[in-house]
């Protein structure tokens, strides 16, 4: 089996694990969770540096793929989603979600241009972008069988899911007295 | 200054936390490519076939179009001997 093979399973695999460990800062970060001696800012530039090896990572990923010759695909197989006859549907959620991926990082790039509500309604992607990884990397990953793999992807979404419920209460206590105080007026 | 200080050591911490993450993302895609070669069969099935008449004479089956059917599905590649038919047939290859 070529080796490159392998290496679009691994950058792929890396990639998700990064890009969920991205979402879970992201959601530390807008929940104002204290971090301790954690200064938000490096929190936030951490936040920044995970995104770019999520696309280093995902770069890799796809590279490895277009040159691969064990599962060969054209250009037009790994830009246009359904366009791949090996595994048509989680493929083309991979593609799909990479492709929101670039258009969220290109929102990130506009940031200073476009206002912050537009920023972060493109933000909120990531998650159609992580959810669409999940179910990429299980549908299609030849390796979603074993139990290493299982494991990890039990670990990532366990965190991420954690982390949203927690995002989303803390968001309902910060919206309680408000309305309550409303109510009363 | 203690402000500065405090923004300075933020940002040693933050330049630690990335050489850290960079290294651990290098050291799992590492990790990953191992356990994805370990665990795929067709190499851990390698060297156990054995078989009683004619170990050497070993023919690997697969369809010409590198083991993809029409429906865009992987069919599985097989190892026989090819005297025997008797022998447990060991799978190579799965999708």
């Amino acid at each position: 089996m070529p080796i490159d093979w392998y290496a679009a399973r691994a950058a792929g695999v890396v990639a998700y694990v990064l890009l969920s460990a991205v979402v879970l800062v992201g959601l530390t970060l807008s929940g104002r969770a204290q971090l301790g001696s954690w200064p938000k800012f490096a929190v936030t530039e951490l936040h920044r540096f995970g995104g770019i090896l999520v696309g280093v990572f995902l770069g890799i990923h796809v590279l490895a793929i277009a040159i691969d010759t064990y599962t060969p695909f054209s250009p037009t197989q790994l830009l246009v989603p359904f366009a791949s006859s090996y595994r048509p549907f989680w493929v083309a959620l991979g593609i799909v979600s990479a492709e929101l991926l670039v258009a969220v990082a290109v929102t990130n790039a506009l940031k200073p241009h476009i206002s912050y509500r537009t920023w972060r309604r493109a933000h909120y992607a990531t998650f159609l972008v992580w959810a669409g990884a999940t179910v990429h990397g299980i549908g299609a990953g030849t390796d979603s069988t074993t139990s290493w793999l299982g494991a990890l992807y039990a670990v990532c979404v366990g965190l991420v899911s954690g982390a949203l419920a927690w995002r989303i209460m803390r968001r309902r206590e910060a919206i309680r007295p408000t309305s309550a105080g409303v109510s009363t007026l | 200054m203690q402000e500065s200080s405090r923004v300075a050591a933020g940002r040693r911490r933050a330049a630690r936390a990335k050489r850290t993450i960079a290294l651990a993302a290098a050291g799992g895609f590492l990790a990953v490519f191992g356990l994805a070669r370990i665990s795929h069969p067709g190499t851990t099935a390698t060297g156990s076939v054995t078989t009683g008449s004619s170990p050497s004479s070993i023919v690997v089956q697969q369809s010409d179009d590198g083991g993809e059917s029409d429906d865009g599905t992987w069919s599985s590649g097989t190892i026989a001997p090819s005297t025997s038919s008797s022998v447990p047939q060991v799978q190579t290859r799965t999708s």
